[in-house]
């Protein structure tokens, strides 16, 4: 389902680089998010990586930054995106944009899908890995929000999510594992993370018709829990279309026509009544 | 006498975009879970942000004080009353959040143009920029202008669930039909927000 890129630090490599085309197999029909358009976002989930800037551009175009200074822990916005091959690429903060990209990836975006590139230091030697997942669009059962678990700490793992009532997110999930999503009911879900010895409590909130990422980091030896959203459906959408016009401009009828041929319509209709009232007064 | 009573009745009657009273807002959704002491609990109640100007320099739209919008009792939007108003759907996000904003507002009054009057114009790319009650101002850009049947409206495409921050604007177009007076056709801004 989930295809991976294994990325290197820019140490390591240089020569190395091969753009990888990530092209997840698509899943079942999901609603658009807007006719045509895909959507991206990048997360940076090595903890011992410094910051990044994040470099994007359509295939064969010169690069730009489009995020600056993204840190452990962080994920961007989404951005939509017309369908098509892109290249993204992640530097350390400010460095030139020639310098050796610590991670360059080539995705191939579809429409009406939404993608995280999530980045990890899991591949060889703590290598960085580029991990494309899709996010989901469908819309939860009603009065249910969607839920899953990245777990992005790497010191404190595998990491445990539960909450009330038997709810288990995750069960020993490991560092840079994402969860299949679970429909939860609408709440505030006070979960509490486990990761060996490590325990930590935080409160999430699900609202009805969205999907959230729970993010898992590390902390100074603490778990963190971040939620993120992956997108929402309107709660109660309208139906039909939407009377938004008056027809003061549309061709061939302006109102003052219609009023015209009434108004004359009316003179006709009283004219006998007149010239009965004349008759009668001569 | 009578018949121009008649005439002024037809007259009022008459309005692709008939006043309706306002429906109210739907007060949020009830948590439904079940009560317990360990959770989960209900959410809090909702920020309120919502958008206050709409901008869209390419068709010269600068629009403040946008209104609220709710249904209809037959679960349509309901347009703004007044044809110089723009309104947003407050049931939906606020511009910004993730999912589809909605903002709606008339193509035309009965003697002339109206706020959305070029909004057939837009091209994919256009800006549109919408400020909101928190401060944030949000920059959208035109991914697709649509005309659709409102026979045929496509409500799964343009109020399905949406990832990021999505916008939709919503007129009317196509032929009047100026036996309901209305328009037959709406148009559907589609736009969302991108990098750069």
């Amino acid at each position: 389902m989930r295809t991976r890129l294994l990325l290197r630090p820019a140490a390591v490599i240089a020569a190395a680089l091969l753009p990888l085309s990530l092209t997840p197999i698509a899943s079942a029909t999901v609603t658009a998010p807007g006719p045509g358009v895909g959507w991206i976002r990048v997360g940076h989930l090595s903890p011992k990586v410094p910051p990044v800037d994040i470099y994007f551009a359509p295939f064969g175009q010169a690069e730009k930054v489009v995020i600056r200074k993204a840190g452990y822990g962080a994920v961007t916005p989404y951005s939509s995106l017309d369908p098509g091959k892109y290249t993204l690429s992640m530097r350390p903060a400010d460095a030139a944009a020639s310098t050796p990209a610590a991670l360059s990836a080539t995705i191939d975006v579809t429409g009406q899908t939404a993608y995280s590139l999530l980045v990890f230091a899991n591949g060889p030697d703590n290598s960085l890995k580029g991990d494309l997942v899709k996010d989901d669009l469908t819309a939860p059962a009603a009065g249910k929000g969607r839920v899953r678990v990245v777990e992005g700490s790497a010191a404190i793992a595998p990491v445990s999510v539960a909450g009330p009532q038997g709810m288990s997110l995750v069960k020993d999930s490991a560092y840079g594992a994402t969860s299949p999503y679970q429909d939860v009911a609408e709440g505030r879900w006070p979960l509490e993370l486990t990761g060996g010895t490590v325990k930590s409590t935080a409160d999430v909130d699900v609202k009805a018709g969205t999907s959230t990422t729970l993010l898992i980091t590390e902390n100074s030896g603490a778990l963190k829990a971040n939620p993120i959203s992956d997108g929402a459906a309107l709660p109660s959408p309208p139906k039909l279309g939407v009377e938004t016009g008056g027809g003061g401009t549309a061709p061939g009828t302006p109102w003052w026509l219609t009023f015209g041929v009434l108004a004359g319509f009316l003179l006709l209709a009283m004219w006998p009544l007149a010239k009965r009232r004349a008759a009668r007064a001569r | 006498m009578r018949a121009e009573a008649v005439l002024v009745a037809l007259l009022l009657l008459g309005g692709c975009a008939s006043v309706v009273a306002p429906v109210p807002a739907l007060p949020p959704t009830p948590a439904s879970v079940a009560p317990s002491a360990s959770g989960p609990f209900p959410l809090p109640a909702s920020t309120g942000v919502r958008p206050v100007r709409l901008r869209i320099p390419a068709i010269g739209v600068d629009a403040g004080g946008l209104v609220p919008l709710a249904l209809n009792a037959d679960h349509a939007l309901q347009a703004p009353d007044r044809f110089s108003d723009v309104g947003w759907y407050a049931t939906g996000p606020a511009p910004g959040d993730a999912g589809p904003a909605v903002i709606a507002a008339h193509v035309d009054s009965r003697s002339g143009p109206a706020p959305f009057f070029r909004l057939r114009d837009l091209h994919p790319g256009d800006e549109v920029l919408v400020s909101r009650s928190d401060g944030v101002e949000v920059r959208f850009v035109v991914d697709n202008v649509q005309r659709y049947p409102k026979d045929a409206f496509p409500t799964d495409a343009v109020y399905g669930p949406a990832p990021g921050a999505a916008l939709r604007l919503i007129t009317c177009g196509g032929s009047f039909d100026s036996s309901k007076r209305s328009y037959r056709d709406n148009i559907v801004v589609y736009a969302s927000t991108r990098w750069n």
